[in-house]
């Protein structure tokens, strides 16, 4: 599994996702986050705020293989809540600067989509791509693939590095 | 008061129980004094008291961290119910029904202390107090519970603490808990929390505004508090006052700015000097607020680091050739 410069990425606040495989198999001792007693696998929470990065236990799986620092982990995601060809309900928020689109379902969450991700349908929108959200209460969800990805946690420094804590 | 203590009692006379209802003057002496009452074998006048003020003591000398997580939850709880302006409890949070909190612990064991305050509790220093909770047998079940009223109250079997409600909570136009004048959120027993658009700060920087310094904020880590002290403080103050000179600027995905300030002058022959320095990279939150604008942050990098795109990547640990530019960012 190598790093390579044209890998695609998502960055949720401080957390990266690189994907860096379609599939991936985990060897059996590599420890394995529990998830919490919502069901939710959390990838970070804030100490202050308590918000949290987190997907659904039944679609996410998130190891800490002991070769990685402590601020990156693995997420595997095994399969789609949304497929190719779902249409989803909601209302269309706007369009960032960069090209990409908020768009609002009607369970009131806001999702971040590349435009190639969707067809803007009147009352929704047309899913290109099948994805899983990655949701957090301060920031839009991220449409995340099934795949393999390096979950990695911004550090900064005061006197040494930390985990960027919020 | 009177009046709420009553609902209370009726409402365990329905379900054919007698229980001492214990009034706390704030949030934190409520957090306390449940688990305290719950090892407390009898709850006769007198051992309430001693408890009370046990708890007091406890809500006034220990650490807020200890509570943390309860002030998170009390908080959200309250923002939800202010922007919403309405009584019903928040999807996904621990409140249940009144009617629903009885039967629930009609039906399971008793001492439904909330977990978090169990696992902050470990850590407090006082031996007697560990010792205490080391021997309390609670399941593990939240019933953290806001009413209408804003009181805060744990049902239980044997007994039920109820929290006075808070006699001041001022809100920003996000109905986010916000005040640069006075304590955000306060009890009449003078407990209270200092928020800033939503994030608690240390109370003396609101009660003694020249508490808060440069030096204070520039050595802070958590980087949404050192957001909110930046935004108490003025960030054009800051600027004034650090001396800070911009070495990088570059945009975004969404053209907002992102700049690369250097914060010590250092002697640059002084190589210790040099390790010791710090440079903020200054960034904006890609998701709106509700209002349109975006938060901005400031995160610590090297001092030898002197664009924008070798700080994300020092942030993120990866390699010079590592493209930090994701598909999409929130």
């Amino acid at each position: 599994m190598s790093e390579n410069s044209r890998q695609v990425s998502y960055r949720q606040g401080d957390v990266t996702l690189v994907h860096i495989a379609d599939n991936f198999v985990a060897p059996d001792n590599t420890p394995q986050k529990k998830p919490n007693k919502k069901g939710q696998m959390v990838l970070a929470e804030g100490e202050v705020t308590g918000h949290a990065h987190v997907m659904s236990k039944d679609v996410a799986k998130i190891f800490s293989p002991t070769s990685y620092p402590s601020t990156q982990q693995l997420l595997v995601v095994t399969e789609a809540t949304v497929n190719r060809g779902d249409f989803i309900e909601g209302k269309v928020l706007g369009t960032m600067p960069g090209g990409t689109v908020r768009f609002k379902g009607t369970d009131g969450v806001v999702i971040r989509f590349h435009p190639s991700d969707i067809e803007i349908q009147p009352n929704g929108v047309k899913v290109n791509r099948a994805y899983a959200p990655l949701t957090h209460d301060e920031h839009d969800a991220i449409p995340v693939s099934p795949g393999t990805y390096k979950v990695i946690q911004q550090s900064t420094m005061q006197t040494r590095r930390m985990t960027v804590a919020d | 008061m009177n009046d709420k203590i009553e609902q209370i009692k009726a409402v365990y006379k329905s379900v054919g129980m007698n229980v001492p209802i214990v009034m706390a003057s704030s949030l934190p002496v409520a957090a306390f004094l449940a688990p305290i009452l719950a090892y407390t074998e009898r709850l006769d006048e007198k051992s309430i008291n001693v408890a009370k003020d046990h708890a007091r003591k406890l809500a006034f000398t220990s650490r807020k961290a200890l509570i943390q997580p309860l002030i998170n939850q009390y908080r959200d709880v309250l923002s939800y119910q202010s922007r919403i302006g309405a009584t019903s409890s928040p999807p996904g949070s621990a409140n249940t029904s009144f009617l629903r909190a009885w039967r629930d612990f009609r039906d399971k064991e008793p001492n439904n202390i909330p977990p978090f305050i169990m696992r902050s509790l470990s850590t407090f220093t006082n031996s007697r107090i560990h010792s205490l909770w080391g021997r309390t047998k609670a399941k593990q079940h939240p019933m953290i519970w806001l009413n209408s009223d804003n009181y805060l109250m744990w049902p239980n079997k044997r007994f039920a603490v109820v929290s006075e409600p808070p006699v001041q909570m001022l809100y920003n136009n996000l109905f986010q808990f916000h005040s640069t004048d006075d304590l955000a959120i306060k009890w009449g027993d003078g407990w209270g929390l200092a928020l800033i658009n939503g994030t608690q700060i240390s109370s003396r920087f609101i009660l003694k505004p020249a508490s808060l310094t440069v030096d204070i904020i520039n050595k802070t880590v958590n980087v949404e508090v050192k957001r909110a002290l930046m935004e108490l403080y003025g960030f054009e103050r800051w600027l004034a006052e650090t001396n800070a000179t911009l070495l990088h600027e570059d945009k975004d995905q969404d053209l907002r700015p992102r700049r690369l300030w250097k914060l010590i002058d250092t002697n640059e022959s002084d190589v210790w000097a040099r390790r010791a320095q710090i440079n903020l990279l200054e960034v904006f939150n890609s998701t709106p607020e509700l209002d349109g604008h975006h938060k901005k942050y400031f995160l610590s990098v090297p001092g030898e680091i002197t664009s924008v795109e070798v700080a994300l990547k020092w942030m993120l640990d990866v390699r010079m050739d590592f493209d930090v530019h994701p598909l999409i960012e929130t």
